[in-house]
């Protein structure tokens, strides 16, 4: 029998084990340096077109591009407080606004644009004709003070004077959700009966109707891009900008998840 | 001893329907409330696996084998086990010393420090989250830019949770073990750390194993924390709590619901597993 302190085997044993794991890790960073990398923030919302787009680019550019995901609010709250990263791609141009103002990015450029629509199940499409017709039902909106389609929503629908009849209509029977994304799961989940999401969004479930209302024609979304102040690479963050609302592949791209790419009817 | 007499010899007799009936009363919440975790259990399972319904056609008839088929999501799955084993290991090798030292030590501050223990428990998730990045602040630049948003990122998020709940086992297991053979081994000339590792750590081999269990399903399950503090980048630092972000995000609710079924049965079987343990250890 060994006469080792069984605390030190255990010690040793456990070390051993870490360092095999760590050897196990996925996709462990390279050195810094070896080939140029951008880390973009970017509106969970805008994934699809996203990932097929930073795919070319970096197989045509030869650049490593880590895209990480989040509300448009959340990741202007971490650029905020990590102060790393190249590029922030809003789904709503306030937020690039606001980073712009507190000095976390330059200015910001178009890239794509959505229309809110309303989304409900086949079956009760046909029962939406109005503003009126949706605040009979049990809807989800999104928070006026949080997601991005809120806020576009309740500035349209003022503008309109009917805001105070969906705003009674939720406080009565619906719920405000944070993101646009929750809305659409709700409408798909049955929890709602209909709900307001971007046109794009709208796009990513079929299985949902779509009507499309005046008095939220409106209502618009504006997909933008900034360059960080703190990006380590700014000269490749402003040409994958560039690629991004310029590029005829991608905005290709954007049209094909439902977004209307920029500068279509800009100019 | 007379009072206590009586009422026994009446039970005998008048108590057995009364028993019983409490007994079904108690079996009817359990069953209840077991009822609505499998019911929830058997909704995800059918909502993802059964064709149809109002998910989006673009999955196909398998959502499971459709999501263990994309790339980034076997990455987010291996990530997830080796990340979560490691931040279980290294939960194991704070909570036994600090689990030791507050069941045994004594020190002024000691209650202070038991609170401290808990903080990761009581705070909101997002918080820990933002915590750790606002942390990160104060570090040199090449060493906070080799952490956050990097696969560190994911671990230490996952840890500083995760070890909370180890320190709680490791504690209370070292207060259950008998303190007179650690001193009978001192007494015999033993070293601390002698009488530790050949006394004390045998007592706790099964407790040790239970806390790592639960810090690998606890690990497992973090999101919060790992959203803000480590990112949901696709390929890099995904683990399958952002992937069921990430397929929301997109609405795929059937790829959503079929990772979470992964999840669900990983955490079970981890759980069972701690406790065929702690009940072979007690």
């Amino acid at each position: 029998m060994s006469r080792i302190n069984p605390l030190y085997r255990l010690m040793a044993a456990g070390l051993m084990a870490l360092a095999v794991l760590v050897l196990l890790l996925p996709g462990t960073p390279g050195v810094v340096g070896e080939e140029p990398s951008l880390h973009i923030y970017c509106a969970a919302a805008l994934r699809k077109p996203i990932e097929a787009i930073a795919q070319r680019y970096g197989s045509e550019h030869g650049v490593r591009i880590n895209i990480q995901y989040g509300g448009s609010n959340t990741l202007l709250s971490q650029i905020e407080a990590a102060r790393v990263g190249d590029l922030f791609l809003a789904a709503d141009d306030v937020y690039l606004s606001t980073a712009s103002e507190r000095g976390l990015a330059g200015n910001a450029t178009p890239v794509a644009r959505m229309t809110a629509v309303v989304v409900s199940s086949p079956e009760r499409a046909g029962q939406i004709r109005s503003i009126a017709d949706l605040a009979k039902l049990r809807l989800s909106i999104g928070s006026p003070d949080q997601a991005a389609i809120g806020r576009a929503t309740r500035a349209a629908l003022q503008a309109a004077g009917n805001w105070e009849l969906i705003d009674d209509a939720v406080r009565r029977s619906g719920v405000y959700k944070p993101t646009v994304g929750d809305v659409a799961n709700d409408v798909a989940l049955g929890a709602a009966e209909a709900g307001i999401v971007w046109d794009a969004v709208a796009s990513q479930h079929p299985a949902l109707s779509v009507v499309r209302l005046p008095e939220l024609s409106s209502a618009q979304g504006a997909v933008g891009v900034a360059v960080l102040t703190g990006s380590h690479h700014p000269e490749h963050a402003r040409d994958f900008a560039r690629y991004l609302s310029h590029n005829e592949k991608s905005r290709h791209e954007f049209a094909k998840w439902g977004f209307e790419p920029a500068g279509a009817s800009d100019h | 001893m007379t009072d206590h007499h009586r009422p026994t010899k009446t039970a005998t007799n008048a108590h057995a329907p009364r028993l019983s009936a409490f007994w079904i009363a108690l079996a009817t919440v359990c069953a209840a409330y077991v009822l609505l975790l499998l019911a929830m259990l058997a909704a995800d399972a059918m909502f993802a696996l059964l064709p149809g319904g109002q998910a989006d056609a673009a999955n196909g008839p398998g959502p499971l084998s459709a999501a263990l088929a994309d790339p980034n999501i076997r990455h987010s799955l291996h990530l997830t086990l080796v990340s979560c084993t490691i931040s279980s290991l290294l939960s194991l090798m704070v909570a036994t010393p600090i689990g030791y030292l507050l069941s045994r030590g004594s020190f002024p501050g000691k209650r202070l420090v038991d609170a401290v223990m808990d903080i990761p428990i009581v705070l909101p998730p997002l918080v820990v989250g933002l915590s750790l990045l606002v942390l990160m602040q104060w570090f040199p630049p090449p060493l906070r830019d080799a952490v956050v948003y990097q696969t560190p990122a994911v671990i230490l998020a996952q840890f500083v949770v995760a070890s909370a709940f180890a320190i709680r086992v490791m504690r209370g297991a070292f207060d259950q073990t008998d303190h007179r053979q650690e001193e009978v081994a001192r007494s015999l000339g033993a070293s601390r750390s002698q009488a530790f590792g050949w006394v004390v750590l045998p007592q706790v081999r099964g407790a040790m194993l239970t806390a790592g269990l639960l810090a690998w399903a606890r690990a497992m399950g973090e999101f919060g924390p790992l959203l803000v503090f480590a990112g949901a980048t696709r390929g890099k630092t995904e683990v399958l709590s952002t992937t069921v972000f990430l397929e929301l995000s997109v609405g795929n609710l059937r790829g959503a619901v079929a990772v979470s079924l992964l999840m669900i049965a990983a955490s079970v079987l981890m759980l069972t597993l701690a406790r065929l343990v702690g009940d072979r250890a007690a």
